[in-house]
């Protein structure tokens, strides 16, 4: 009996420890990194992750917790003259931005996490474990991969000076010193090159980089640099040839929403849309239902009347009873009309802003008729961040800094005056540069109001300590400007964590 | 050859009536043989005398022959009280043979001779052993149980006497336990086992749970949750009434033989097991009225309420349509709630109400000396003391147990668990206060409609009526729990056991989250606003998660124990196998017509959503005991855990985790003079390590995710894949050193018990995420390591008196309890909002310690507002903030980040529980008063800042400070959302309250029948009882309810319940 007993023991014993392979266990819906990239299907998912950090515009932390792109250019806008974001975003337009803040911490950290997804592939790409690949192929991927990155720099180093330059993986130990906003630049623009030289140049058809993307934005870049030659030079060489693959929309409305948005020939370079993919505070009902965000007066009295005149209560143009009435048409692309929103019987009474609206300067561009959103988002839209009618306005900018203000300057404005549904008159002939150069940046905010332009363009342009101080909230509260603003600070999330991170002018570390 | 031992090369046969057995020459304790060698022996086999024929150096076996005699036994067993006790076990001791005694107190039992030893037991009674003759003499008295040294507590895979035990261990007994009523019993064990801490934080039905916290909080990395073992296997607190004892393990020397899951402490949980005897059938039901503890005090006068507001619009410079035209505020005025067009609506009245909770338990325990069985059901019905809540909760335990042969033990202990639970879709509370007392839910027409605001201009941002939120839909889950713990028990002999225990853990977990839109009505105008949906947690439609997990466990232990004259040697060595797999699987539809169809299929195609996961990990143990005592004097133990975890890459995957600990009982020392009021002396110290593996299944492991989703045509989604983080292969366990030192007293004859413990818990190599910077891309999901440590030094102590005074029976038990927190290695500071409010994790000082502005007062002139260094405007009437450094480490004028402190409070200085028992005749009562202290609570948002989001604000804001009413404790009303207020930004030392408080958990008033009654009734008992629970508090905290303070700071969590109960326990 007792022989049996030791058996028992024993077998049970056995039992608990034969199985060597019992501790292994590893993640059952993921995949491990050492057999990744083997093979194009892999490549492509890879791809997918780092053309979806486009759609996330940077942050994604402080409003919601899916804000998409598109929310988060318009809200950009509200820094500077066109609009007001209603809990005092940042404290960027009360004087109170601060290191602490973490909008500019998720703004930082995020821009970050995209970089570090698009280094890990671009390195992964450049490995020879992806020999396998056409050398044509895989130069495109990495072209793709470093427009992107060249992208979010460009975001960075306009918002910070001086950032980190980070442009391969790094191990837990990593910790980097800023480099000159030059020599970001000077990164940024390598990436663009080498995208231009890899990138088929396409129209933007099938939502990957094609090569006029890489040239527009390497126009941006040159253009915030202030090489008014090189502006001039991508024009006269692309966009002006026959190799140009864009043209104007004759809608401005179609730009921005609705059935015809996709494959709109002005469209350079957008994140689109995820189908079914609905955000809790994405633009339409951050503009809508929630109301969080407003234009402001401003915007609303630079609009001018369609004789090109501007806003004034004494020009015969001014209609009392309906003050969009004889305006420049995008004005009623861009805001709802008060009057049209709050008269029960109007398809948007009630739905926005639980119908509270008087007075309040609500903001259309984005927001499409039949998807008014109630709880959940029901936006459809594609962000545009590149298109052509940016790229007239960016030429014009340039030409007559560079030659001062003629016709080819008029002309390249009129494409976007022009617009079959604009149909303003061209700008009148004549003027000395520093009006053209006014009368063109006034264009500027017009055309591109809420797409996350006029911010940086005030911040290049030195102009926000002359306009942000004239602005006053709906809430009653005055603007204020602080120039140390014109660099945000970094976070004190990062400076904590790097000792050789140091802070812009003017802010502490905490 | 009388006295000598039998030699060794013979082995006896044995026959015991029909019993054949080998018995061991090593079993045969104190024999000793008489007569010629070749003739008859008398054995003593146990206390058994018998005879053996035959040649002892013959290598064959001897015959047995059982010689035993009779002699009958007539007893009658009584309590001190002089009562007759019925259901007490008698057993011959060493023998097999028992009887019970009758509902008068007697029995018969036929025993070998007049000196056998009779063992009597009985629950709730201190066991006795008496000789057969005594009987004779007159009724046997059995002393009522108390907590004392001869007890037996249930320890890691073993029990142990009291007596001997070396660790911090505390422990009760289910008896105690269930004076209390509470559907959830892990709130009993609060304040009643010094060095446990439970915190109920909400009294929501289904999630009324207690957080357990063992001697502090021991890691910022992973879980602090205590390691609950239910008869041997890791698993969930039992219902009340299955639970017979209830220990925890608190120091490393009894806990570190659980290893790597020991780090929290450990509770060690017994079910009830049925006696041999007659069966017995008891019925327990209860009835209780369950009501809110506290509901704010909102202002619910109209008027009031307006004119309030148009205070706080002028304060917070809002636009001036942002205000109640005076001619409604006379309508509303005039009115008085009399007109139902103008009402004073008390939202708080219609949401919270009373509620009936029901709980039904049957048991049915008996057995025979083969069988011993454990029969429980039971049933719960609670309804929530707020609309759209409701708990429904049935349970069984089956625990069965056979004696398969004399060395061989087998059973089985079953438990299943359903449970239903509803709660609303959206955030009800918040719905509840954000409401304006000028409207109703529904339209004065009668029409049944929902409303939404009555003045769309101002009342628009109100969140949402709540009655939308009910009628659109709920949140319904069901739980459904299986667990079948089989486990062998072979005796080899009376010093050497084995014990194979497995375990199989079944759960599944259905969730439907449903949501239709509402139609909502403006109340002035009747017109329709919108039709929308309104449950912010889930959206509109329908989600359905199904999670399932199955969890099977086996171990098996070699018990050994041994006395060796003056030494007693035990040993125990075991191994454990654990394996765990969770899986999830959610789907998605977004359109549904009607709330009649909650089904996937009956929703729309577009936007359809589904997902899900699994994970799953191992653990192979290894562990082993030792202990030696020397007379009762000396005590030594040894124990040493080997854990392996899949967690861990190979090579760092075992942990090793041993402890030391001794006793030392003085009294025991000759040389310690006898001291007549003094019984018991014990002087306990220990020094162990723990480990801690509470982090997520996969730490180390490198691995892509799905990361994104994107389109390029707007039509097909592609999902994309991206690394997911840096990782470490290089992290290991958590370890926990704990050293110990303890002192039990025994008083008075024991009747007085006092025990103390000091401790220091020191933890190292937590496994936290490592302070990645930012530019590498991964800082938010930076690799683990083993980076922190943390030190938690404190105290126990407890005290108990049980004492009778004639027929009065009383006892007081009290318990005191304190720690310290250090954080000792962090890195960068951490400064953070949540989750206890404005805080900071700092070396030096406790973790999560409040971080805040200082609050210095309320600007009672402009002028004083304007040279504050404020930078937020004030204004006269607003909190002010004192200027404590700047960047020279001195006030400069401004109040920025140099002017922020810690501020003590996070955790608890200290706290206590006092329990009070007495019984007189058939009356009993008990108190259990309960208290922490020192701790602060940062309170804020709805409820307690004015109109925050639409919120009504508590009546003490009609007392704020205005220039006539210079108030120095309570500022100018504002309007939290539109003003740049204080709070934003500066949060202050103004919100963090004093969450002290001492409360009388418990009182419990039963009265037994008289015997004779219930036994004319054919009932073997009855006892009838009133219990309430939380029945007053003494507290400064001007929020909900003290006890749910920390973290939830703010009005809208589920409060907890005043209960106000009657039941019986009804024996057949």
């Amino acid at each position: 009996m007792k022989g049996k007993y030791l058996l028992l023991s024993a077998i049970a014993a056995m039992s608990f420890i034969s199985c060597k392979k019992f501790l292994d266990k590893v993640p059952l819906d993921k995949i491990a990194t050492d057999v990744y990239y083997t093979n194009q299907t892999q490549i492509d998912m890879a791809l997918i992750s780092c053309y979806s950090r486009m759609m996330r515009g940077g942050w994604d932390g402080n409003i919601g917790a899916d804000m998409n792109v598109c929310s988060s250019n318009a809200i950009f806008d509200c820094f500077g003259d066109n609009g007001f974001i209603k809990w005092g975003f940042l404290g960027i337009t009360s004087g109170n931005l601060s290191p602490a803040n973490t909008a500019t911490q998720t703004i930082y950290e995020g821009s970050y996490s995209s970089i570090a997804i698009f280094n890990d592939f671009i390195y992964n790409l450049e490995s020879p474990k992806v020999d396998f690949l056409q050398q044509a192929a895989r130069q495109k991927y990495i072209a793709e991969v470093k427009f992107m990155r060249a992208y979010v720099y460009f975001t960075l180093t306009n918002l910070y000076g001086d950032v980190v330059l980070t442009l391969t993986p790094e191990g837990p130990d990593y910790r980097p010193a800023r480099a000159s906003k030059d020599k970001v630049m000077a990164a940024i623009l390598d990436d663009l090159d080498y995208a231009i030289a890899s990138l088929p140049n396409d129209p933007y058809m099938n939502g990957h980089v094609v090569k006029g993307a890489a040239y527009a934005l390497k126009m941006k870049v040159l253009l915030y640099k202030g090489d008014y030659a090189g502006v001039v030079s991508i024009w006269s060489t692309y966009f002006n040839t026959a190799n140009n693959k864009f043209s104007m929309s004759p809608k401005y409305y179609d730009l921005f929403r609705g059935p015809n948005q996709p494959k709109n020939p002005e469209i350079i370079f957008s994140a689109i849309y995820v189908p079914d993919q609905r955000y809790r505070n994405d633009i339409d009902i951050t503009l809508t239902n929630y109301a969080d965000l407003l234009a402001s007066d401003d915007l609303l009295h630079a609009y001018e009347f369609n004789d090109g005149t501007p806003f004034s209560t004494t020009n015969p143009k001014y209609d009392p009873s309906n003050e969009y009435n004889n305006r420049d048409p995008r004005l009623k692309y861009t805001l709802f009309n008060s009057l049209e929103i709050s008269q029960p019987g109007s398809p948007y009474y009630g739905k926005i802003a639980g119908g509270n609206v008087t007075g309040k300067l609500i903001v259309k561009k984005f927001v499409q008729d039949e998807l008014l959103p109630a709880q959940v988002s029901g936006s459809d839209q594609d962000a545009v961040l590149l298109r052509l009618g940016d790229v007239a306005l960016m030429y014009a900018e340039a030409e007559n800094a560079l030659n001062g203000p003629g016709n080819k300057v008029i002309d390249a404005v009129q494409m976007v005056r022009g617009r079959a549904d604009v149909n303003m008159p061209p700008l009148p002939v004549g003027l000395s540069k520093d009006a053209m150069r006014d009368r063109i940046r006034h264009e500027r905010r017009i055309e591109m109001a809420f797409e996350g332009q006029r911010y940086f363009d005030l911040m290049r342009w030195r102009l926000m300590g002359d306009i942000i101080p004239r602005i006053v909230d709906p809430n009653g509260v005055r603007r204020v400007w602080d120039n140390k603003n014109y660099l945000w600070p970094l976070p004190t999330s990062a400076l904590s964590k790097n000792p050789n991170l140091t802070q812009n002018a003017g802010y502490p570390r905490l | 050859m009388e006295g000598e031992t039998l030699p060794r090369n013979i082995q006896l046969f044995i026959m015991m009536k029909k019993n054949y057995n080998w018995l061991q020459p090593g079993t045969l304790t104190q024999r000793r043989w008489a007569g010629p060698k070749q003739a008859i022996f008398f054995l003593l086999y146990g206390s058994l005398p018998a005879i053996a024929f035959g040649n002892p150096v013959a290598d064959k076996p001897l015959f047995y022959a059982d010689v035993r005699m009779t002699f009958p036994v007539k007893g009658s067993v009584r309590n001190a009280q002089g009562d007759p006790i019925p259901g007490v076990t008698i057993v011959e001791k060493g023998t097999k043979n028992f009887t019970q005694t009758n509902a008068d107190g007697l029995f018969t039992l036929t025993v070998k001779d007049e000196a056998s030893i009779i063992v009597l037991t009985s629950i709730g009674f201190a066991s006795r052993e008496v000789p057969a003759a005594a009987f004779a003499r007159g009724p046997v008295v059995l002393a009522a149980a108390e907590k004392r040294i001869d007890e037996v507590v249930v320890v890691g895979y073993a029990k142990q006497k009291k007596a001997n035990l070396t660790g911090a261990i505390a422990s009760v007994s289910g008896e105690a336990l269930e004076k209390r009523v509470s559907p959830n019993s892990a709130t009993l064990l609060q304040g009643v086992l010094p060095g446990l801490q439970a915190v109920q934080s909400s009294g929501q039905p289904g999630a009324d749970g207690a957080q357990l916290l063992i001697r502090g909080m021991g890691s910022y990395g992973s879980s602090n949750d205590p390691l609950i073992i239910v008869d041997g296997i890791p698993g969930s607190m039992p219902t009340a009434d299955n639970i017979a004892s209830v220990t925890i393990l608190k120091d490393a020397a009894s806990a570190s033989i659980y290893g790597v899951r020991a780090a929290n402490g450990v509770i060690l949980i017994t079910t009830k097991q049925g006696r041999p005897g007659t069966a017995t059938l008891t019925y327990h039901v209860n009835m209780a009225n369950y009501q809110a503890t506290k509901t704010p005090d909102l202002i619910t006068n109209s008027a009031d309420f307006m004119e309030l507001w148009n205070r706080a619009a002028v304060h917070s410079n809002s636009e001036a349509t942002d205000r109640y035209q005076q001619s409604d505020i006379d309508k509303y005025r005039a009115s008085n709630g009399a007109d139902p067009r103008y009402p004073n609506t008390d939202w708080m009245s219609l949401i919270f109400r009373n509620a009936l909770v029901q709980s039904h338990a049957l048991t049915v325990s008996g057995g025979t000396d083969k069988v011993t069985y454990n029969l429980n059901f039971n049933y719960l019905s609670q309804p929530g003391v707020a609309a759209g809540y409701n708990f429904d909760r049935f349970t069984s335990r089956m625990n069965v147990e056979a004696k398969v042969t004399n060395a061989i033990k087998a059973g089985v202990n079953v438990s299943i668990g359903y449970s239903k639970t509803k709660s609303p879709a959206g955030d009800l509370l918040m719905a509840a206060f954000t409401q304006s007392p000028t409207y109703g839910p529904y339209l004065p027409d009668g029409s049944g409609r929902l409303t939404k605001y009555a003045f769309s201009a101002i009342e628009f941002k109100n969140n949402r009526n709540p009655f939308l939120i009910l009628n659109g839909g709920d949140v319904r889950t069901i739980g459904l729990n299986m667990q079948l713990n089989p486990y062998v028990q072979v005796k080899f002999t009376e010093w050497l056991t084995w014990d194979v225990n497995a375990s199989l853990s079944a759960g599944y977990g259905k969730t439907k989250a449903f949501n239709t839109p509402q139609s909502t009505y403006d109340w002035t105008t009747g017109n329709q606003i919108e039709k929308a949906v309104y449950a912010s947690y889930t959206g509109q439609g329908l989600r359905v998660t199904d999670n399932n997990s199955i969890n099977p466990i086996v171990y098996s232990t070699l018990n050994f124990h041994q006395n060796f004259g003056r030494h007693s040697i035990g040993a125990m060595a075991g191994t454990q196998v654990e394996y765990s797999k969770s899986e999830n699987l959610m789907g998605y539809r977004p359109d549904y017509i009607s709330n009649l169809t909650q089904e996937i299929d009956a929703g729309g195609l577009t936007g359809i959503q589904n997902g899900g996961t699994a994970t799953e990990y191992a653990l192979v143990s290894g562990f082993g005991r030792v202990n030696y005592g020397y007379a009762n004097k000396y005590l030594l133990e040894g124990n040493l855990r080997a854990d392996a975890s899949s967690r861990f890459a190979p090579g760092y995957q075992w942990g090793y985790f041993p402890s030391v600990s001794a006793g030392w009982r003085i009294l025991e020392e000759s040389f310690i003079p006898k001291i007549s009021w003094l019984s018991e002396t014990k002087l306990r110290v220990s020094y162990g390590k723990l480990g801690n593996q509470g982090t997520n299944n996969y730490p180390y492991q490198s691995v892509l995710a799905p990361t994104g989703l994107y389109s390029f045509d707007n039509a097909t989604i592609n999902t994309g894949l991206a690394r997911s983080g840096l990782v470490n292969r290089q992290i290991s366990w958590e370890e926990t050193k704990v050293f110990n030192l303890g002192l039990d007293l025994g008083l008075l004859e024991n009747r007085l018990m006092i025990t103390g413990d000091w401790f220091k818990k020191n933890t190292t190599g937590i496994l936290r995420r490592q302070q990645v910077t930012a530019e590498t891309g991964f800082s938010q999901s930076s690799p683990y390591i083993n980076g922190g440590e943390m030190t938690n030094t404190g105290f126990e102590i407890s005290v108990d008196y049980q004492n009778t005074i004639g027929k009065l029976k009383y006892g007081i038990n009290g318990n005191v309890q304190r720690y310290k927190n250090t954080v000792t290695k962090f890195g960068a500071e951490q400064i953070q909002a949540s989750p206890y409010g404005p805080s900071i994790i700092r070396e030096g000082i406790p973790y999560n310690s409040y971080y805040m502005y200082v609050w210095d007062g309320i600007f009672q002139t402009q002028a004083e507002a304007d040279a504050s260094g404020q930078s937020n405007s004030p204004k006269a009437g607003d909190l002010k903030i004192r200027d404590i450094s700047g960047p020279d480490n001195k006030p400069d004028g401004k109040i920025d980040g140099y002017d922020k402190k810690v501020v003590p409070g996070v955790f608890p200085s200290f706290s206590a529980g006092l329990t009070i028992t007495a019984a007189y005749r058939n009356f009993d009562f008990s108190a259990f008063f309960y208290g922490s202290y020192g701790q602060k609570a940062y309170v804020y948002g709805p409820g307690f800042e004015p109109f925050y989001q639409g919120s009504v604000p508590t009546k003490e804001w009609l007392n704020a400070w205005t220039p006539e009413n210079k108030s120095t404790t309570l500022p100018a009303v504002y309007n939290s959302q539109r003003y740049n207020s204080t709070w934003s930004t500066y949060p202050n030392t103004w919100f963090l309250q004093d969450a002290s408080f001492t409360r009388l958990k418990s009182l419990n008033i039963g009265y037994t029948l008289p015997e004779k009654l219930a036994g004319t009734i054919h009932l073997k008992s009855a006892r009838f009882y009133l219990a309430g629970e939380n029945l007053f508090t003494i507290t400064k905290y001007k929020g909900l309810d003290p006890e749910r303070a920390l973290g939830a700071g703010n009005y809208l969590t589920y409060p907890q319940n005043r209960i106000y109960s009657a039941g019986a326990i009804v024996k057949f």
